[in-house]
C-alpha cells in the first residue's frame, strides 16, 4: 500500500521549497531516514539526555530544517544530512544551555560558535509560544488552516478542497478575511511584534 | 493604517521569497528611508512569523503522531493522513477519565456490544455519491467513478479493488478510502470498514471527518465490537454534527 518516494538533496531543497504535497512527501522521507534519527539520539543521549528528548530533538530539527528551507535560509553548503544533524545539535545544546544543565567547557565553546551561526534555528521560549498560540487562539481552526496553506504555496483550488470550499475563489476571498483578521490580531498586541521579530 | 497596494505587493513578494534582483533593490531602500513602509512591513512580518507558528505547531503534531504510531508498531503511511491523530488520542484520552466516572455510575463491565448490530443497521444509510471535491483529475475521476458506480450497484467487490487502486496511487486518497469503507461495510467486512473510516477520521479532510466518525461508530457496533471509546468522544463533541444520534445510540445501548 504504501508509496515511498525517494529524494535527493536537491529534489528536498525544491519539494520543500515549492510546498504544497511534494514538501509534505519530502518531509516524510527525512523523517523515514531511521540512520539519522538514531544518530541524533545517540548524540542527546550521550549528552545529558533521553532517548524521548532525541526524538523531540529530531523533530524539531526537522521543523527548523523545513522553515529554513522555505525562507532560503539554507544555502546549499554541505549535504543536507550534515545540515539537519548540525540544527539538532544546536538545538539541543541550545536547550542545555537555557535550562543550566550543561557543564561541558567544551560543548560551551561548541555551542557559543553555533549559536553565532545559527540564528535562525533558535526556537521561541514555551511562555512566547503560550502567549502566541493565545493570541492565535482568536483565529478560528479554518482560518488557521487557510492561512497554513497558503503560506506553504498551495494553490487556491487545493486550499478549498482541504478545508471544504466550493472554489478557488471563495477561497481566495477567505484568506483575504482570514489574513486581515490576523493583522488585526497584530495590531491589537503591541508585544507581539517583539516576540515575533 | 494600510499601506497603499503596490507597498502591500512588494512586502508580501519579500515575505514569500519572491522579489526579483530590482524589487529587491527598491525593497531595501523603502524600508530604510520610509517610515510608513517600514512599519507596514513590520506588521506583515509579525502576521508571517505567526503563520510560520502554525505551520510549525501542525508539523509538530504530525511528527509527534508518527511516532506515536510507529512505538505501537502501525506503519507510516504518510504525514496528511496522520493531522488529526494527536486531537484524536487526546480525545480518546479524556473519554477515558470520562468512562471511569461513568462506569462507576452505572456499575457496567463496559461492553455496550450485545444491541450494537441491530443499532447500526437502523443508522446506517448509504452514503451520497456526490464527491466533495475541487479539480480532479481526469485519471482520478474515472477510477472513482467506476468504484463508486460498482458500489452503487452493490458489485461490491470490484468496488473495493477499485477504491483500493486508487488508494494506492492517487492523493486523492481520503475520498477513496471514504468510499472504500461503504463498500467494505456494505459488503459486511466491518472490521476493514471501521480501519478505513478511522483512517478518514485521522485525515485533514473536514468534508470527510465527521461522517467517517459516525460511520466508523457504526461499523464497530455492527462488527458487535466494544465501542464505548468512539461513542463517548462523540457524544461529549459538542460541535459534532452527529452527536445527537450518538446520544440516542447510547441511550439505546444503556437500556
Amino acid at each position: 500500500m504504501n508509496m515511498i518516494t525517494t529524494f535527493s538533496d536537491k529534489a528536498i531543497i525544491e519539494a520543500i521549497g515549492a510546498g504544497g504535497q511534494e514538501r509534505q512527501k519530502a518531509i516524510a522521507f527525512i523523517y523515514r531516514d531511521k540512520a539519522l534519527k538514531n544518530q541524533i539520539v545517540a548524540f542527546v543521549k550521550n549528552h545529558n539526555g533521553n532517548h524521548e528528548d532525541g526524538v523531540d530533538v529530531f523533530h524539531e530539527g526537522i521543523i527548523a530544517f523545513d522553515k529554513n528551507i522555505r525562507k532560503g535560509n539554507y544555502k546549499g553548503e554541505g549535504k543536507l544530512k550534515g545540515y539537519l544533524y548540525s540544527t539538532c545539535r544546536f538545538i539541543w545544546l541550545n536547550k542545555l544551555k537555557r535550562n543550566k544543565k550543561i557543564v561541558y567547557t567544551e560543548e560551551e565553546a561548541q555551542l557559543d560558535q553555533v549559536l553565532h551561526e545559527n540564528p535562525e534555528s533558535i526556537s521561541l521560549a514555551e511562555e512566547q509560544k503560550d502567549l502566541l498560540r493565545k493570541l492565535l487562539g482568536q483565529l478560528d481552526t479554518k482560518c488557521g488552516k487557510i492561512l497554513e496553506l497558503w503560506k506553504l504555496s498551495y494553490s487556491m483550488d487545493e486550499i478549498a478542497q482541504q478545508v471544504g470550499l466550493k472554489d478557488g475563489s471563495i477561497a481566495r476571498r477567505q484568506k483575504y478575511n482570514c489574513y486581515q483578521k490576523l493583522l488585526q490580531i497584530v495590531d491589537k498586541a503591541p508585544n507581539l511584534k517583539n516576540i515575533l521579530k | 493604517m494600510e499601506a497603499n497596494n503596490n507597498h502591500i505587493d512588494l512586502i508580501e513578494k519579500y515575505l514569500n521569497n519572491d522579489l526579483t534582483g530590482e524589487e529587491q533593490q527598491t525593497f531595501d531602500q523603502k524600508v530604510h528611508t520610509d517610515s510608513e513602509f517600514a512599519q507596514e512591513f513590520e506588521r506583515r512580518q509579525a502576521a508571517h512569523t505567526a503563520i510560520d507558528f502554525l505551520i510549525a505547531e501542525s508539523l509538530k503534531s504530525e511528527l509527534e503522531a508518527l511516532e506515536e504510531e510507529e512505538e505501537q508498531g502501525g506503519k507510516v503511511i504518510s504525514l496528511q493522513k496522520r493531522k488529526r491523530n494527536r486531537m484524536v488520542l487526546l480525545s480518546l484520552a479524556a473519554s477515558l477519565l470520562l468512562l471511569i466516572g461513568y462506569f462507576s455510575l452505572i456499575n457496567t463491565t463496559g461492553d455496550l456490544g450485545s444491541t450494537g448490530p441491530q443499532l447500526a443497521a437502523a443508522n446506517y444509510e448509504t452514503p451520497d455519491y456526490n464527491i466533495r471535491r475541487g479539480n480532479p483529475t481526469v485519471d482520478f475521476e474515472d477510477l472513482l467513478t467506476k468504484g463508486i458506480n460498482a458500489l452503487k450497484q452493490q458489485n461490491y467487490q470490484t468496488a473495493i479493488t477499485t477504491l483500493d487502486s486508487v488508494a494506492q496511487s492517487n492523493e486523492y486518497y481520503v475520498i477513496a478510502q471514504f468510499y472504500l469503507a461503504h463498500a467494505y461495510y456494505q459488503a459486511e467486512q466491518y472490521t476493514e470498514a471501521e480501519v478505513a473510516f478511522d483512517l478518514v477520521s485521522a485525515s485533514n479532510d473536514i468534508r470527510y471527518q465527521e461522517d467517517a466518525d459516525w460511520y466508523g461508530l457504526l461499523a464497530c457496533l455492527a462488527k458487535e465490537g466494544n465501542c464505548t471509546e468512539k461513542i463517548d468522544q462523540l457524544a461529549n463533541d459538542n460541535g459534532h454534527s452527529y452527536q445527537q444520534q450518538v446520544i440516542s445510540i447510547r441511550d439505546g445501548l444503556q437500556n
